[in-house]
């Protein structure tokens, strides 16, 4: 199985990489820790490449690491900047062909209250879960939907 | 006893011809008094001669002619004799004012002269008696003739003398009675067209054809009254086409040569529009002859005869050209109201006796048209009034729509006012459509100008490119003498008809054809935004309503632009707002997270410690980090609180010694070193050298505040520093003021001079910082400049270099010197 985690919380994300690891034998992830690194893999993905079967999205992400060659971000970036980053990532997801089917997961410390707004009129394939101490609820999550979209 | 007057005839003939005489009601009656003289003393004819005006049979030898006032002769024959010369019978009358009897036309010497027209009727004897007028400035003669060889008797005679001289007293009875008939018909028609558009709402067409109708009676009763070939009425419709004075109605049976008249043309018709007074010619025929009389009376009178008016008149009365034709006599009288010409009625040429048009033909005239111009100034009245109510009507309609469109436009997301602007224009256009050049201007507030917002109309698009932008770039300032300057300062419509002689008018360069303007102000209450101009060019004059509506179309204007400024701050303050809102709301959410995350992961990592007892140091140093980190956003969310509120911070002071100082940073390095993502490759060093400077300071902090601080500074360098650098933190005294200081150098986004003050603001992000952050509301850094005043000490940045380097210090006050 093949993961592709968005996530800027380096210790959270090596937490949940072994947690995943031992739950899921063979498994693969590959991790984005900001929007725009993201979003040139996921164009790269058009034209080559293997598909994730599913994807795993913090919400609040930065545009791109501290570097004096920072890419310019469109105008969405600048007027909502990292608090919506990972829904962003989540149409740019559903926007593209190879991936428009794959499952998402928004996993946040946000309240699903706080997204209300965004989650309204939600695509079939995405869902929502509050980050937890315990890796359980992910990884219940990620055995059903693998199944159902297997 | 007395004597009877007409011993042979029987003491009933005075009677019966006075009785006869006082029954005729019109014009033509006269000739039935004369066939009634002829009859009383059985004679053949009767003729009733004038002497022609501007003849003077007194002088000597005496000038002039006579003409045939009215005639009637047994075998209904019309002989008309225009020049019958003074030496003539009738003229021997009137010089000597005497009876004459000619017993034989061929030998008697006082009508040698007369012309064939004796031979030509066969007569042989005449009486002629001199008639006194009772306009004293007319004179004549009353002639009967015989064609029998039977001398007229001397009882004949003075019958002749006794009824010729009732003629003129029964004559004007005729006439009074003739001024009251036709003066009661004409007002009979008259109003009975009034009552036909009374208080209906009739088209203006309508109108016209109904006044057309009445007109037309009142021309075919005029005609009749005075025998006349030709009456007519023109009239000037000044609100459709001034100047214009158009043919409503005649009585000539042809097309008529002319159907428009000005004034201040040639022709008797424009003579009386231009003067405004009534003409009467004797005889057209001979206007060439009689022209220094009448231009003596009618000083400028022009007339040519072009349609050649004697042939015409022969045509009409199926003459031949060698006949003698009466006097063609004219008469018109001006249709005036109030001073002002509306038009004119003219009558010409008598197809029957009596043949001349006199004084007071022209005086009944004068009458007629006093009340035609009564009638027609109320139907102008009404039509103006009926086109007032149309412009009212579509006024409100158009107001209506333009309120919708401005509504409409001004719920708009970003108002278009001038989008308004242009329609308020077309809609100005519509319901006064001779506002020809038109535009809005509208204040500006800091040089106090008045600018164009809106135009409309071809001249301002006239001439080269340069020359339209220079005329639409124009400024007036509010005080000078402008006609736009004089309503904006006094807040009301301000009308010019006719800028020739307007002390305000200014814009005489720019559109050189307009003649009137109203210019009426854009106002709410006192408030004066603007102005809207109103330019007209053509010969129309505004309609009388123009002044009221410019004066609503401001006032309509003036209230969009007060709810379209009203919307604007509304719309401000809602963004505003709504901008408030999102930085609380995304300042509450940041916080949770920062407070959330570090909690769920060290509660996570401890779980797996527990469970799996796996974790080495590493993880023992996350969870430490990771709790510290939840204890510092736990404490910076109170501090944030507190001082939301304005509540000071209350440092508790304790001396710092050099091992807490080690201690401090180094746990805060090693803390924040481990929150940063290996793949970064960025370590923190510690440089204890400077910490000695503490052995010979005495520097107070509150403990949990500088950890506070110093963690903030921390996490900001971690944040912006960038892949594969080192954050150093070294500790000493300031160069000047050998104050103690803790600081903190890295290599990452630059902190500019201009932005030092403002990044220790609350709220504030740099543009750069806000994209390399997953987290941070900007409020780091003011909590550390708060935490260090409360220490009486200070956050100092110092701008970053151009090798990149950004420095940051917590400079403690010096107690040894305070």
């Amino acid at each position: 199985m093949f993961i592709t985690v968005v996530e800027d919380d380096h210790l959270h994300a090596e937490w949940m990489e072994s947690r995943l690891k031992a739950a899921f034998r063979g498994l693969v992830i590959n991790r984005f820790n900001n929007e725009s690194d993201f979003y040139g893999w996921l164009s790269q993905l058009e034209k080559d490449g293997e598909t994730p079967n599913l994807f795993i999205i913090d919400v609040m992400l930065p545009w791109a690491s501290p570097s004096p060659n920072i890419s310019s971000p469109p105008p969405e970036v600048m007027e909502d900047e990292f608090f919506r980053a990972g829904l962003r990532c989540k149409d740019k997801v559903l926007a593209n062909l190879r991936t428009k089917d794959v499952p998402i997961i928004l996993y946040t410390v946000l309240e699903e209250l706080d997204l209300e707004k965004a989650l309204e009129n939600r695509q079939p394939g995405v869902f929502y879960l509050r980050k937890d101490s315990s890796p359980e609820p992910l990884i219940r999550l990620i055995k059903r939907l693998t199944k159902a979209y297997r | 006893m007395v004597t009877p007057l007409f011993p042979d005839k029987g003491p009933s003939l005075l009677a019966d011809f006075v009785s006869l005489a006082l029954n005729q009601s019109d014009r033509s009656g006269l000739s039935a008094i004369l066939r009634s003289i002829a009859k009383a003393v059985n004679s053949y004819g009767c003729v009733f001669w004038e002497v022609a005006p501007g003849s003077n049979f007194d002088a000597d030898p005496p000038r002039g002619r006579m003409f045939v006032l009215d005639q009637w002769l047994e075998d209904e024959r019309i002989y008309a004799f225009n020049d019958l010369p003074p030496h003539s019978a009738a003229g021997y009358t009137v010089r000597t004012q005497k009876t004459l009897h000619v017993r034989d036309v061929d030998t008697d010497p006082h009508v040698s002269r007369d012309p064939r027209y004796l031979r030509g009727l066969g007569v042989k004897k005449l009486v002629s008696v001199p008639i006194i007028f009772t306009d004293t400035s007319r004179s004549g003669a009353i002639t009967v003739y015989r064609k029998s060889d039977d001398p007229f008797t001397d009882d004949e005679v003075r019958i002749i003398e006794q009824l010729s001289l009732l003629v003129p007293a029964l004559y004007q009875t005729t006439r009074v009675k003739l001024i009251f008939s036709l003066t009661r018909q004409v007002d009979d028609i008259l109003s009975k067209a009034k009552l036909v558009t009374h208080d209906k709402e009739l088209s203006s067409q309508f109108i016209k054809t109904e006044v057309k109708k009445a007109l037309g009676k009142v021309c075919t009763l005029v005609s009749n009254a005075f025998t006349c070939i030709e009456t007519s009425i023109f009239l000037e419709d000044r609100s459709k086409a001034p100047g214009n004075y158009e043919l409503v109605a005649t009585t000539w049976p042809g097309r008529v040569d002319r159907e428009i008249y000005h004034q201040h043309e040639k022709g008797l018709t424009s003579w009386v529009l231009t003067h405004g007074k009534p003409v009467r010619i004797f005889d057209l025929a001979n206007f060439e002859r009689d022209r220094l009389a009448i231009r003596r009376d009618y000083r400028g009178l022009v007339w040519t005869d072009s349609l050649d008016i004697k042939s015409s008149i022969r045509n009409f009365l199926g003459r031949a050209p060698s006949d003698e034709l009466p006097p063609l006599s004219f008469m018109a009288a001006p249709i005036v109201i109030a001073g002002k010409v509306l038009g004119v009625i003219r009558c010409c040429t008598a197809k029957e006796g009596p043949y001349y048009l006199a004084e007071a033909d022209l005086n009944l005239l004068e009458l007629i048209a006093a009340r035609i111009s009564q009638y027609w100034s109320d139907r102008l009245t009404e039509l103006e009034t009926q086109e007032e109510n149309k412009t009212w009507k579509l006024l409100s309609k158009s107001i209506g729509e333009l309120n919708k469109f401005a509504l409409s436009k001004l719920t708009d997301e970003k108002a278009v006012e001038s989008e308004i602007f242009v329609e308020t224009l077309r809609v100005t256009r519509s319901v006064i459509p001779d506002a020809e050049i038109m535009d809005i201007r509208m204040l500006d507030n800091e040089t106090n100008e008045l600018y164009f917002v809106a135009t409309q109309g071809h001249a301002w698009n006239r001439g080269s490119l340069k020359e339209i932008q220079s005329r639409k770039e124009y400024r007036f300032r509010i005080n000078d003498t402008s006609a736009g300057a004089h309503v904006f300062q006094n807040g009301r419509v301000y009308c010019i008809p006719n800028v020739e002689n307007d002390p305000y008018y200014s814009e005489r360069l720019v559109f050189p054809g307009v003649k009137r303007m109203i210019v009426a102000p854009i106002i709410v209450g006192e408030e004066t935004y603007g102005v809207l101009d109103i330019r007209g060019v053509g010969d129309l004059e505004f309609p009388k309503n123009a002044v009221a509506i410019a004066e609503l179309l401001g006032k309509q204007l003036g209230l969009h632009h007060y709810i379209a400024e009203t919307m604007e701050q509304l719309r401000k303050t809602k963004a505003d707002l709504a901008e408030e809102a999102k930085e609380k709301i995304q300042t509450l959410e940041d916080l949770a997270h920062q407070l959330k995350s570090p909690i769920i992961q060290a509660q996570a990592r401890i779980d797996s410690a527990v469970r799996d007892d796996t974790s080495g140091d590493r993880g023992l140093l996350a969870i430490r980090g990771l709790t510290r980190k939840a204890k510092r956003v736990a404490m910076g969310t109170m501090i944030f609180a507190s001082l939301a509120r304005n509540r000071p911070i209350r440092p508790k002071l304790v001396k710092l010694d050099r091992e807490t100082a080690v201690r401090l940073l180094i746990e805060a390095a090693s803390d924040n070193e481990l929150m940063i993502d290996p793949v970064r490759r960025i370590n923190m060093h510690v440089d204890r050298e400077g910490l000695s400077a503490l052995e010979s300071n005495i520097v107070e902090v509150d403990y949990d505040l500088l950890e506070q601080a110093l963690n903030n500074i921390l996490d900001n360098a971690a944040k912006y520093s960038y892949n594969n650098t080192q954050i150093e933190i070294f500790a000493g005294l300031t160069t000047r003021t050998n104050r103690f200081h803790l600081s903190v150098t890295n290599f990452g986004l630059p902190i500019k001079g201009a932005d030092v003050q403002e990044a220790v603001k609350r709220g504030w992000r740099g543009r750069m910082a806000k994209l390399v952050t997953g987290e941070g509301s900007g409020i780091g850094l003011w909590l550390v400049k708060s935490i260090m005043k409360a220490h009486r000490g200070e956050l100092r940045i110092i701008p970053t270099t151009q090798s990149n380097k950004t420095e940051v210090k917590l400079i403690f006050p010096n107690l040894d010197t305070m």
